[in-house]
C-alpha cells in the first residue's frame, strides 16, 4: 500500500505541468469568477417615452433612478424609437407613460407600461422586482400623502447576509464547483492510464489487494484535494471577505467526506472508460453542467421536477454545497450538518466500492 | 499529388475516431443530457417555496392573506406559533422567508409585518420577498393599486432555459472540438507515430487540414442535434436562418479548432493536453456571458471577455434564437468571429510547423 502510494506521488509530480494547472486552478477560477460573476443588479439601463410629461410623472421616475438601480439613458418622443432601443438591447427596461397617468393617479391608481428586453431570465426578474418594489414604494407615499389608510408597513430583514452581498451566496457555490472539477478529473484519468499503458498485466503477476491499491491511489490526490481546498478558501476569506462563521476546522473535516466521493466518482469512471479520451469526456460530462445547474448554486433545486430533484440529490457536490453556505455563512454547527454529512460518507464508500470491485475483475483477467 | 495526399490523411483520422466506437456515444448523448438538464434545471421561476408564518392576529383577514399566498403556488406556508420558530426554520433552510404578522393589524393598531429573509440565497431571498409584498398588495386593496403593463420581450416566462441552452451549442463545440484536435496531435506524439508523418512530404497546412476536418463533422453533428433536441422536444423558439447558424458555427469552429492546436503544440502526453483543456475550457465558458450577461459584470471583465471567440458567438446564438436576427444585425459579430478564427489558425498552423512537424 505505501508503495502505491509512494508511486502515484512521484507520477504527480514527474508532471510538473499538470500539478501547476492543478494548483493554480483555484486561484485563477475564483479571481475571474468571483469578479466577474455577480447577481449584484445595479443600474439596469432604462428608456422613457413619457406622454404625460407632468411633475409626477416626473418625479416617479425618479423614484426609479434615485436607489441606483435603474440608470436612465434618455427619454424617448414616441413609443415605436423606444421599441427599437429595447429590441437591439440598447436599453434594457423601455417604459411608458400614458396620457392618463395623472388621472389615474388622483384614483390611487399608478399606471405605466413598456417592455423588458427579456433575453436572459435571471436578471430581468430581478429588474421587475425593483421595479415593482420601487412603485409599491412610491403608491405607499403618495397614499400615505394624501391621508389615506395604510395597507401594510413591510419590514423586511435579511438574516444571515444582511447587505445581501452576493459574493456570500456565489462563493461557496464557486468553492464546491472548482473541488468537483479538480477532484474528478484527478482521479479519472489514473486506472484507465494504467490499463491503457498495459501496466495491469504487470500487477496481475504481483499479490495485490485491488481495493487497497484503489483505496492508496486516491491518498495523494485526497491531499492535493484539501491544498485546493485551502487556497480557495483562504483566498475567499482574505479577499473577498466572506466569513467562515462555523470554523475552519469543521469545515476542513466536511471537505474531507466530500473530496472521498468525488474523488471516486473520477475512479468509477477511469475503471468504465476504454481510453483515456473517453474517460475525460465522461468526468467533464458528469462535473461541469451537473455541478452548476444541479447543485442549488444558482438555480433552486426545490422548484425542479421531481425526477431532477432526485438527481441533483445524487451529486455530492449538493450537499458539500448545503455544508460550505451553512458553516460559512450561518454558522450552522457541525452537529446539525450531519444529513448531508452521512450522504456524503455513504457515497464515498460506495464509490470507492464500486471502483475496487473492477479493478478486482481486472486483476482476475475477467 | 497534394490531394491525394490530404484525402489519404483524412481518411486515415476518419478511421482513427470511428474505430473507438465508444466514442460516438458521448458525442451525441453528452450534448442531450445537457439540454435535458438546461431545460429543466435552469429555472429561476419559484414554486413552493417553503415561507413561514406566524400569526399573532388570527383573524379571517389574516387567514384570507395565508391563503391568498398559497394560492399563488409559490409558497408552502407553514404555520408556527412563536417568532423563535421562524429563525430556528430558516437556520435549517426549511424555510425561504418568515412573516410575522403582529397582534392587532387588521384593526389598524400595528401595521407592522416583521419579514425575515434567508439572505444567504440572494436571488431566491429577493424573488420571495417581492412575491410575497405582491400578494399583500393584492389582498389589501380592493383595486390594485398598481397597474403594471410592462411587457417582456423574446422570453415572456422569464425561462433561463431560453437564455442558457443556445449557449449549449458553443459549450458543445468548444469542448469536443477542442479537445480531440488536440488529443488527435498529441497521441501521435505520445505513440511516436509522428516522426512517420514527419518523413512524408505533407506540408503543414495539409496536415492541420486533416487533424481537423473530421471534427468539423463532429462539430455538425452536435450542432444539429442540440438544435433539435431544444426546438423539437423542449420548444425554445429558433426564429433565426439555419445557414446563418451554420455560417457562425464553421467561423466559430475555425477559433476552437486552432485552441486545440495550440494545446497540442505546448503539451506532451494526453493527460497534460486534457489537464490544459480541462482548465481552459471553464474560464472561456464562464467569461463569455453563459451563465450572466455581459452587460452584468464589471468593466475590466467585460473588456477580458471581448478578447474571447465564444463571446461573440454567444450573441449571435442568442439572437438567432430568440430574436430572428441575421446578418444585417450580426455582421459586427461575424467579422469578430472571422478576425480570431483567420488570426488563431494562422498562428496556430505556423506554430505546429516550427514545433511539431
Amino acid at each position: 500500500m505505501k508503495a502505491v502510494i509512494l508511486k502515484e506521488i512521484k507520477h504527480i509530480l514527474r508532471d510538473p505541468l499538470s500539478l501547476t494547472v492543478i494548483l493554480a486552478m483555484p486561484v485563477v477560477y475564483l479571481f475571474l469568477f468571483l469578479y466577474s460573476i455577480t447577481f449584484d443588479i445595479r443600474g439596469v439601463s432604462l428608456g422613457v417615452a413619457d406622454y404625460q410629461m407632468s411633475s409626477a410623472s416626473r418625479k416617479f421616475i425618479e423614484t426609479l433612478t434615485a436607489q441606483g438601480y435603474f440608470d436612465l439613458k434618455g427619454y424617448y418622443p414616441d413609443e415605436r424609437s423606444l421599441l427599437r432601443d429595447v429590441s437591439s438591447g440598447k436599453v434594457k427596461l423601455g417604459l411608458v407613460i400614458p396620457r392618463d397617468f395623472d388621472e389615474n393617479l388622483s384614483r390611487g391608481r399608478l399606471s405605466y407600461a413598456g417592455w423588458f428586453e427579456g433575453v436572459e431570465g435571471n436578471s430581468t426578474n430581478i429588474a421587475r422586482g425593483y421595479l415593482f418594489s420601487a412603485s409599491a414604494g412610491y403608491v405607499l407615499r403618495q397614499a400615505v400623502s394624501s391621508g389615506q389608510h395604510v395597507p401594510a408597513n413591510i419590514k423586511p430583514r435579511y438574516l444571515y447576509n444582511p447587505q445581501l452581498r452576493s459574493s456570500w451566496f456565489l462563493a461557496p457555490g464557486f468553492s464546491a464547483i472548482i473541488l468537483t472539477l479538480i477532484a474528478t478529473v484527478l482521479t479519472a484519468l489514473s486506472l484507465v492510464r494504467e490499463r491503457e499503458e498495459g501496466k495491469i498485466e504487470v500487477l496481475r503477476t504481483m499479490p495485490v489487494n485491488p481495493y487497497g491499491f484503489v483505496v492508496a491511489k486516491t491518498i495523494p490526490y485526497v491531499v492535493i484535494g484539501l491544498l485546493d481546498f485551502f487556497i480557495t478558501i483562504g483566498l475567499v476569506a482574505l479577499l473577498y471577505r466572506v466569513p467562515v462563521k462555523g470554523g475552519i476546522a469543521s469545515l476542513t473535516g466536511f471537505t474531507l467526506l466530500f473530496l472521498v466521493p468525488s474523488l471516486g466518482l473520477g475512479l468509477v469512471i477511469s475503471s468504465l472508460a476504454k481510453s483515456q479520451r473517453e474517460a475525460w469526456l465522461l468526468a467533464l460530462a458528469t462535473t461541469l453542467l451537473p455541478s452548476i445547474i444541479l447543485s442549488g448554486f444558482v438555480f433552486p433545486v426545490e422548484s425542479m421536477p421531481f425526477w431532477l430533484r432526485a438527481l441533483a440529490e445524487a451529486m455530492p457536490a449538493r450537499h458539500y454545497l448545503v455544508i460550505l453556505r451553512g458553516v460559512m455563512i450561518k454558522g450552522t454547527s457541525a452537529r446539525e450538518l450531519w444529513p448531508q454529512a452521512l450522504v456524503l460518507a455513504l457515497y464515498g464508500i460506495a464509490l470507492v466500492a464500486i471502483a475496487g470491485r473492477r479493478m478486482r475483475g481486472w486483476l482476475r483477467g475477467e | 499529388m497534394a490531394s491525394g495526399r490530404v484525402r489519404a490523411s483524412i481518411a486515415k483520422e476518419f478511421s482513427l475516431l470511428f474505430r473507438d466506437k465508444r466514442l460516438l456515444a458521448p458525442i451525441i448523448i453528452v450534448p442531450v443530457v445537457q439540454v435535458v438538464i438546461l431545460s429543466y434545471g435552469a429555472t429561476l421561476e419559484m414554486k413552493r417555496a417553503g415561507a413561514g408564518v406566524c400569526d399573532m392576529d388570527m383573524t379571517s383577514e389574516t387567514r384570507r392573506l395565508i391563503s391568498a399566498m398559497e394560492a399563488t403556488g409559490y409558497f408552502k406556508v407553514k404555520l408556527v406559533s412563536s417568532p423563535e420558530n421562524l429563525t430556528e426554520m430558516l437556520d435549517r433552510r426549511e424555510i425561504t422567508i418568515g412573516i410575522v404578522i403582529p397582534h392587532g393589524f387588521t384593526s389598524g393598531r400595528n401595521r407592522d409585518l416583521q419579514v425575515m429573509v434567508d439572505g444567504s440565497n440572494t436571488s431566491l431571498g429577493q424573488t420571495a420577498l417581492f412575491y410575497f409584498m405582491g400578494v399583500m398588495l393584492k389582498g389589501f386593496t380592493q383595486t390594485a393599486p398598481i397597474d403594471d403593463r410592462v411587457r417582456i420581450l423574446y422570453n415572456p416566462c422569464l425561462k433561463s432555459s431560453w437564455f442558457m441552452v443556445p449557449g449549449v451549442v458553443a459549450l458543445v463545440l468548444l469542448v469536443f472540438t477542442m479537445l480531440l484536435t488536440a488529443i488527435a496531435v498529441v497521441k501521435e506524439k505520445e505513440q511516436g507515430t509522428l516522426e512517420q508523418v514527419i518523413v512524408t512530404p505533407i506540408r503543414p497546412w495539409e496536415f492541420v487540414l486533416s487533424k481537423t476536418l473530421p471534427f468539423i463533422i463532429v462539430g455538425a453533428v452536435q450542432v444539429s442535434v442540440v438544435l433539435a433536441v431544444a426546438v423539437l422536444w423542449f420548444r425554445i423558439p429558433f426564429r433565426g436562418s439555419l445557414l446563418v447558424l451554420a455560417c457562425f458555427a464553421i467561423l466559430m469552429l475555425m477559433s476552437t479548432l486552432s485552441l486545440g492546436l495550440f494545446i497540442s503544440v505546448i503539451t506532451r502526453t494526453q493527460k497534460q493536453a486534457m489537464m490544459t483543456a480541462y482548465f481552459i475550457a471553464p474560464v472561456l465558458v464562464m467569461l463569455s456571458g453563459f451563465i450572466i450577461p455581459l452587460e452584468n459584470m464589471p468593466k475590466p471583465s467585460q473588456a477580458i471577455a471581448m478578447l474571447n471567440p465564444i463571446t461573440y458567438f454567444l450573441i449571435a446564438l442568442r439572437a438567432m434564437f430568440l430574436k430572428g436576427w441575421g446578418f444585417r444585425e450580426l455582421w459586427p459579430q461575424a467579422l469578430a468571429l472571422f478576425a480570431y478564427g483567420a488570426v488563431l489558425l494562422s498562428v496556430s498552423t505556423w506554430l505546429v510547423r516550427r514545433r511539431v512537424l
